[in-house]
């Protein structure tokens, strides 16, 4: 791998503490790095400085400034070498009593209800560096309040400081149409752009960002004070990104969800859809009593009485049937160790290899060659020099990925989406291929074709490029595709072209592209074609999927699958998968955290199985059809471990009180299997995790300590590197 | 630049026969000549002749393209020129009478400074309501082009509406980016990045036009003005009854003198004082008209050079009426960035307002000092650093008026409150 340019350090001094910063950084920065705080209002450390709110000011010894004696900003001035920099200075205390004077003029005395009363900058600012009373008393300005500005968020105008955090993220960051400053002066405003609705899936962000109360969630409105709250760390269980969040409970309901910073996955953002989708936690609908079904009703039960139903039922199909008569059908939404119990408990308790879950086509697992880990990482797309979608959406499906992207072109790289319907990041695009469904893999086949036939491969041996190998490609040339895939020859030409002279492209598919017909063998080209143009383990490149779910990729590494089991070990005798169970390949089906009804054409058949289990939160379809339904705890409620896309394992925590009455799916199949025979000790899902470190490859030697707070990742090309290596 | 009959700007050039008969574009075609030393010497003649921004803080004009061309040096690539002509002041006839009645003159100093700092596009901003001179302009340049004079500089004509604002130098560069009119941080400064994020420099018309005649022959435009400032200096200047003429006048010329020039008499009787410098100017009494007009004794005064308008204020102006009124159009001007300028002028309105209606108080003055220099201490750009002048020559010159008006009566008996006992009671505004 080629080193990254080493950025040489600036040393400073700052209130006679001296600190090493690299070159380049602003004063706020460093004194942070001091360990001295420096207030801010309009600086956010993810957007470029623009020193607007005069809040920072510190004093700089030999700067000459432009007119008399003035303070400088901290969030606007570069360090240099020897700087001498003070943030105590009479006149520091008295710029900053200034700003806040002004600032309180005619912000309202709203605080006893204002939902940031309590984590909030003015306030806190104000009771640090402020002036302790107000030397105006004049009657204060009104405007109507709160207006909304989208269908989640109102703006209080009153308490706005017009530090245009807001603005600015929407414009720079998310780089979507939304929030603008209207009027001008003192009479300046947020507003909402009257051509273009705030319609943001990012737009949690700004009530986050708002240093005040201005901007507030409907969710959250008057839902509590923030010392109310118990926080705790946990992991986004909204998509495969896996951003870092802190769950804010209050008693036994969730009241928000916050990020919590983790530059290598989320940068400090999340989406609303993260953010706002802990309804189906606090959902009161939940289901709280197991649920057996008698006399065709499904009837309340205990626990015991369940769980005995369950066992006795499975073991007596078993008998009659065979092992190969039982099914499981694993989750993307439920943990590292509930995965791998579950395929644990159907393989070693019933002998049954009828193992899946709901996922994307994937070639078996080969040599070294695994298509379904995103070979880059999430952080390093930000200076990739070209990012290729393939039937791809991030912006819904895998928001934070979406920013991530506008990173990169920020940073100056160029985006082609290909794909058969329009997506939002497009107006971005450097081009756009316009495509038929299902003909994503022959695209990617295509774009091999022209590096092959150019001669464009790199990092490749050239004993590998037999006539055999190149003739496979021969029917794949642009033009002769060009009608098939309803797209446009040159663009494609150009693109192979680009991609092979990539300084690091990042080609991403979705995992549902894989699943349209004509597209089986999409992973399978997609690595092909990153292998042909060393886009494989380069820096700041990768090819891969993006998954689903939170933790569709660690179902898949648990062995929730019918040919392999934990960490992709080859099964002499494979099961039947997802599709073939639900066609009725089974006469018993245990499903944990999964809906299968969804993608069924008659969910009813479920009903005609000898016998259905559902660990679920909720009565979803699928379970409306089963015999035995086990009220199952959310992921707030329980500890565990989800694998995100990039394969970085991140731990959940109880963050609420468990639901009473349900039970975590791990506590589930550890009672079905210690009736079914199994000598299970697991006290905890940590045990579990114990023996997952001791038996998946790509997990080894993972404890819960060692995950801390961010997680540990497990990279694909140091991996390759090291095997390579090797050889 | 006065022609023989001592007219500011000289009659003015619609053709470009006319333009070339009094020896225009004769200096860039020498330039032209001089392959890759004519920057080096368009700089070094500005540097003899001792050319001195305009339009802003009077920096050497040398000085300030040397240093977009050590960026362009360090980062390769083109340059930008901005050519402010865009007359931020209303009251100012500057650079609106300028790019009518001379856009030759405008195109040649345009270019000249191109050259200077090896810009491949320029763009000249002015106001969009200025139809004068945008037909000027557009004619002049037509006629350029086809005469091949303009070689392959890119030169854009910019008309915009955004209010005082507008003649900022980080805002313009804004606008021409096609974002909101809000000044921006500095550093970067324009000389490193600016228009596409790269070295961009950025003048004043009058500056461009006075550099002509700086090339053609640096000696002797150093031999007007002052030692700091050499050359000679365009002023709006207006009567107590609001008429304005345009005069022109070296460097180093009284206040007093350049009144006169524009047919003015006045003594102290018949003004209270005059204004000095548009907008955000300094109000200086009597006995300050003789200071010279350049840039160090006028801040020494409490004034600036600005938008070099001069007006004299009649004898029934009440200073503290006068710098609330002032105070007030730059309430409304300001952009709204940064809380010091955005609240600031408009708290030292309010303040000026009370005690204009008698419902001041002495601690007034002292909040009203504090301002003065916190406002421009804290501001982000120089609309907010100068813009407590009006008020702070107002109190250093006119202290009796503010007495007099916390005594309950106006200095001339002109005011009309505008506050009432409502915020009296209060005690403060
Ligand atoms: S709404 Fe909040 S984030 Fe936006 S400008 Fe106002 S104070 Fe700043
Ligand atoms: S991008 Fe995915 S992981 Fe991140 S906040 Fe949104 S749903 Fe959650």
């Amino acid at each position: 791998m080629s080193q990254e340019e080493a950025v040489p350090q600036v040393t400073l001094t700052i209130d006679g503490r001296e600190v090493s910063v690299p070159k380049g950084t602003v004063v706020w920065k460093a004194a942070q790095a001091a360990g001295i705080e420096v207030p801010i209002y309009c600086y956010h450390p993810k957007m470029p400085p623009l020193g607007a709110c005069r809040m920072c000011f510190v004093e700089i010894e030999p700067m000459t400034p432009p007119i008399a004696k003035a303070p400088q900003t901290a969030c606007t001035t570069e360090v240099r070498d020897g700087m001498v920099v003070h943030t105590d200075t009479p006149l520091v205390k008295k710029s900053r009593k200034g700003t806040l004077e002004f600032l309180l003029i005619n912000h309202p005395l709203d605080c006893p209800i204002c939902d940031k009363g309590g984590e909030c900058d003015l306030q806190d600012f104000t009771l640090r560096h402020g002036p302790g009373a107000s030397r105006f008393d004049l009657t204060k300005r009104h405007f109507q309040k709160p207006i909304p500005v989208s269908d989640n968020i109102l703006l209080d105008r009153e308490r706005c400081i017009a530090c245009q955090r807001c603005v600015r993220f929407t414009q720079e960051v998310a780089q979507e149409p939304g929030l603008i400053l209207l009027e001008r002066g003192f009479r300046t405003e947020v507003g909402v752009d009257p051509g273009a609705p705030f319609d943001s899936i990012f737009s949690g962000n700004v009530v986050e960002m708002c240093p005040v109360g201005a901007l507030t969630a409907k969710s959250y409105r008057f839902m509590s004070r923030p010392w109310e709250l118990k926080r705790t760390p946990s992991v986004c269980p909204g998509c495969s990104v896996g951003c870092n969040v802190r769950v804010d409970v209050r008693v036994d309901r969730i009241m928000r969800l916050m990020s919590r910073p983790n530059d290598d996955i989320d940068d400090g953002w999340l989406c609303d859809k993260g953010r706002w989708g802990y309804e189906s936690v606090n959902d009161p609908q939940r289901l709280r009593v197991p649920l057996v079904r008698k006399n065709g009703e499904l009837t309340e039960v205990t626990w015991d009485e369940a769980l005995d139903t369950v066992a006795t039922r499975l073991r007596e199909i078993m008998q009659k049937h065979g092992s190969a008569a039982i099914g499981g059908i694993g989750s993307t939404h439920t943990t590292n160790e509930e995965n791998f119990l579950f395929q644990k408990a159907l393989r070693e308790g019933l002998g049954t290899n009828n193992i899946d879950h709901y996922h994307g086509v994937f070639p078996a697992a080969s040599q070294g060659a695994m298509p379904w880990v995103f070979t880059g990482s999430i952080a390093g797309i930000d200076n990739a020099s070209d990012v290729v979608l393939i039937g791809a959406n991030p912006y819904t499906r895998q928001p934070v990925l979406d920013l991530r992207i506008k990173k990169a072109l920020r940073n100056g790289a160029r985006l082609t989406v290909i794909s058969a319907e329009t997506h939002r990041i497009e107006r971005l695009a450097t081009r756009v291929v316009r495509i038929k469904p299902g003909t994503e893999a022959a695209i990617a086949k295509t774009l091999a074709g022209v590096v092959v036939g150019e001669k464009l491969t790199r990092g490749v041996d050239a004993h590998m490029l037999t006539d055999d190998y190149q003739a496979r490609f021969k029917s794949f040339t642009p033009e002769r595709m060009a009608e098939a895939l309803g797209t446009d020859a040159e663009a494609l030409r150009a693109l192979a072209r680009e991609v092979a002279g990539a300084k690091g492209a990042v080609i991403l598919y979705d995992e549902a592209a894989t699943r349209l017909s004509g597209n089986e063998s999409l992973a399978a080209d997609v690595f092909e074609l990153g292998l042909l143009t060393d886009n494989v383990t380069r820096q700041h490149a990768g090819v891969g999927p993006l998954w689903e779910d939170a933790n569709s990729l660690g179902a898949r590494d648990m062995g929730v699958l019918p040919d392999v089991g934990p960490g992709y070990q080859p099964l002499a005798k494979p099961g039947r998968d997802y599709d073939a169970m639900l066609r009725g390949g089974v006469k018993a089906l245990w499903v944990m955290g999964a809906d299968p009804a969804r993608h069924m054409e008659r969910p009813a058949a479920l009903a005609e199985m000898d016998f259905l289990v559902v660990q679920e939160m909720a009565l979803t379809e699928t379970a409306k059809q089963a015999d035995v339904v086990l009220p199952a705890l959310s992921y707030a409620e329980k500890i565990g471990s989800f694998t995100n896309l990039e394969r970085r394992v991140q731990v959940l925590r109880r963050a609420l009180v468990p639901l009473p009455g349900a039970k975590a799916d791990w506590e589930i199949l550890r009672g079905v299997a210690t009736r079914l025979g199994l000598a299970w000790s697991y006290r905890s899902p940590s045990d579990v995790l114990t023996e997952i470190a001791t038996s998946v490859p790509y997990y080894a030697g993972l404890t819960r300590e060692a995950l801390g707070d961010t997680g540990a990742r497990w990279s694909f090309a140091d991996e390759r590197a090291t095997v390579t290596a090797q050889a | 630049m006065p022609d023989a009959n001592g007219r500011a700007i000289g009659p003015s050039t619609a053709s470009l026969a006319d333009y070339q008969n009094a020896r225009g574009f004769a200096a860039l075609q020498t330039l032209r000549g001089q392959g890759a030393q004519a920057a080096a010497n368009v700089i070094s003649a500005a540097q003899q002749a001792r050319l001195r921004g305009r339009g802003g803080a009077g920096m050497l004009t040398a000085n300030k393209w040397q240093t977009v061309r050590d960026a362009v040096a360090k980062r390769g690539g083109p340059a930008f020129l901005v050519c402010n002509a865009y007359d931020a002041d209303p009251q100012s006839l500057i650079s609106t009478t300028l790019v009518a009645s001379q856009p030759f003159m405008v195109l040649e100093g345009v270019m000249l400074a191109a050259i200077a700092v090896g810009a491949r596009e320029a763009y000249i901003y002015l106001r969009s309501g200025n139809t004068a001179g945008h037909t000027a302009l557009n004619a002049a340049l037509d006629q350029a082009r086809s005469a091949n004079i303009l070689s392959d500089l890119i030169i854009n004509v910019v008309g915009v509406e955004v209010g005082f604002m507008g003649g900022e130098e980080s805002t313009m560069l804004e606008v021409i980016k096609g974002r909101r009119a809000m000044a921006q941080q500095r550093p970067p400064y324009p000389a490193q990045s600016g228009l596409s994020e790269l070295p961009t420099a950025v003048a004043n018309v009058e500056t461009l036009v006075s550099l002509v005649g700086a090339v053609r022959d640096p000696a002797a435009f150093a031999k007007t003005g002052t030692a700091a400032s050499a050359g000679t200096k365009l002023f709006s200047v207006y009567d107590a009854a609001g008429n304005g003429t345009l005069v022109e006048q070296p460097f180093g010329a009284t206040i007093a003198a350049i009144v006169k020039a524009a047919g003015l008499t006045i003594t102290a009787d018949s003004a209270r004082g005059i204004l000095v410098g548009g907008p955000e100017g300094g109000v200086l009494p009597p006995a300050q008209w003789n200071t010279p007009f350049d840039f160090e004794p006028l801040q020494a005064a409490g004034a600036i050079v600005g938008s070099g308008t001069i007006q004299v204020l009649g004898p029934q102006t009440c200073m503290v009426d006068w710098a609330r009124e002032r105070t007030a159009y730059l309430t409304h001007e300001s952009c709204g960035k940064c809380i010091p300028c955005r609240s600031g002028t408009k708290r030292i309105e309010g303040m000026l307002a009370g005690i204009m209606s008698d419902v001041g108080t002495s601690g007034d003055l002292d909040l009203l000092n504090e301002f003065a220099d916190y406002v421009p201490d804290g501001s982000l750009c120089g609309f907010g650093w100068n813009a407590t002048n009006p008020l702070k020559t107002a109190m250093r010159y006119y202290a009796d008026d503010f007495q007099k008006h916390l005594r309950g009566e106006c200095p001339t008996g002109t005011c009309v409150p505008v506050r009432t006992h409502r915020f009296a009671k209060k005690g403060v505004l």
